[in-house]
């Protein structure tokens, strides 16, 4: 071998095939198991995926089929994420359809998930009112159940109307709160205020809240 | 189901930081370490269409890239902490995860049908579609780093690169042994990182 050919021998050589693809399955395996375990060889490959990158322009995007993103969510949390507004056992039922595909799918993916933390749990009240409303969040699907505990229904010709609202975000209606538990799906990071505001029947016509906001809780920690 | 940029500019040199363009799947990708669903959600919607393409172009094969682009979140999903914003932008990360995982399903499908729809994605030497579109300064960077290769090694790297080409199949194409064209492709890769560390 010439000097030339010397130079693109070792390490960076290895790690620019492996990010180019050429790689004999075997070598390829090998190449991929000692990144895991030796950072230096890992940077050398990132170096090369960020110095190809421009090529990435040759990927000319493609719509995917709008049937994808369920398959992806179920494999991932078990169930497509429910549509806001849907009674718990309404939500039950949907579980229940897929159920034997779902559990046989969640099976083999679940191990190489991280951790799932527990249930969030939280109480709104206020000052000046009997209302109490419970709230109890399952990470596992993403859902967020929610329950009048205490205090009155909401007056004839109006509805109790339950928002999470992000950090610096805008109030996002989840459903009415009648008589048992209403089930929507969110996500409650952190510094998420919940809240119910009393509004006219059926809801805000304008999807944000109209009336007084009766009950808040703010998730803290994690 | 948009894209939010063209991917030209979707590049940070390999020493760091690069440019200070903002890019809208960092943080998106940041949310989704730390299992926000509805980030998960965003970021699809930002980046199937890019990844679902790729795997198109490298699996030649619709099904199989529907497929792949399922196990591509699942991933993305639950290796979005490995995800370095200091490093490379969001979606060449989700760009890298997408080519492993076709290459990956490339090299373990049996040696005859490799290259079958790889003869017609070579484009003939000269100019390739994507390198007339390319419209970045970085971009143009490696442009004229391949200008300064061989053409017929400039397509066997862009043809390993974008159609997952095996060492075989290029070989085949190209009419030269497979020590050749392993030797061709490692010289090429030194010479553009070369170029484009000057």
């Amino acid at each position: 071998m010439n000097g030339e050919a010397d130079i693109a021998e070792g390490d960076d050589g290895l790690a620019a095939e492996y990010v180019l693809g050429t790689l004999p399955r075997i070598d390829r395996a090998a190449a991929a198991a000692r990144a895991r375990s030796d950072a230096r060889f890992a940077a050398r490959i990132a170096d090369w995926e960020i110095r190809l990158a421009p090529l990435n322009d040759g990927f000319a995007p493609v719509r995917a089929p709008r049937t994808l993103w369920p398959q992806i969510e179920t494999r991932i949390f078990g169930a497509p994420a429910p549509r806001s507004r849907l009674g718990r056992w309404s939500l039950l039922a949907g579980l229940g359809l897929g159920a034997g595909l779902a559990a046989a799918v969640v099976l083999t993916v679940l191990p190489v998930l991280r951790p799932i933390p527990d249930a969030v749990v939280a109480e709104l009240v206020a000052e000046g009112t009997d209302l109490r409303v419970a709230a109890r969040f399952e990470p596992r699907f993403g859902v967020i159940h929610v329950t009048r505990i205490a205090g009155p229904a909401a007056p004839e010709g109006q509805d109790y109307q339950f928002w999470v609202i992000a950090e610096g975000g805008a109030p996002v209606p989840l459903g009415l709160l009648r008589e048992g538990e209403l089930a929507a799906a969110t996500e409650v990071p952190p510094g998420t205020v919940l809240a119910v505001s009393l509004e006219p029947l059926g809801g805000s016509p304008t999807g944000q809240p109209t009336g007084p906001i009766l009950v808040t809780a703010t998730i803290t920690g994690s | 189901m948009s894209e939010l940029r063209p991917h030209s500019s979707d590049r940070q040199g390999p020493s760091g930081a690069g440019t200070a363009e903002p890019d809208p799947l960092a943080p998106l990708l940041s949310r989704v370490a730390s299992g926000d669903r509805e980030a998960f959600r965003q970021l699809y919607s930002a980046s199937s269409a890019k990844l679902f393409g790729t795997a198109l172009r490298m699996l030649g094969n619709r099904a199989e890239s529907e497929e792949a682009l399922q196990e591509v979140f699942v991933r993305i999903w639950t290796r979005a902490h490995r995800y370095d914003a200091g490093r490379a932008r969001g979606m060449t990360w989700m760009i890298a995860v997408t080519r492993n995982h076709c290459i990956d399903r490339l090299r373990a499908r049996p040696a005859q049908t490799e290259d079958a729809s790889a003869l017609e994605t070579i484009a003939a030497p000269g100019l390739s579609p994507e390198a007339s579109a390319i419209a970045s300064s970085e971009a143009r960077r490696i442009a004229d780093c391949f200008g300064q290769l061989e053409p017929d090694r400039a397509q066997a790297v862009r043809g390993a690169y974008l159609d997952g080409l095996s060492y075989e199949a290029l070989s085949a194409r190209f009419a030269v042994p497979v020590n050749t064209m392993r030797s061709w492709l490692r010289r090429g890769l030194m010479k553009l990182k070369d170029c484009l560390e000057a």
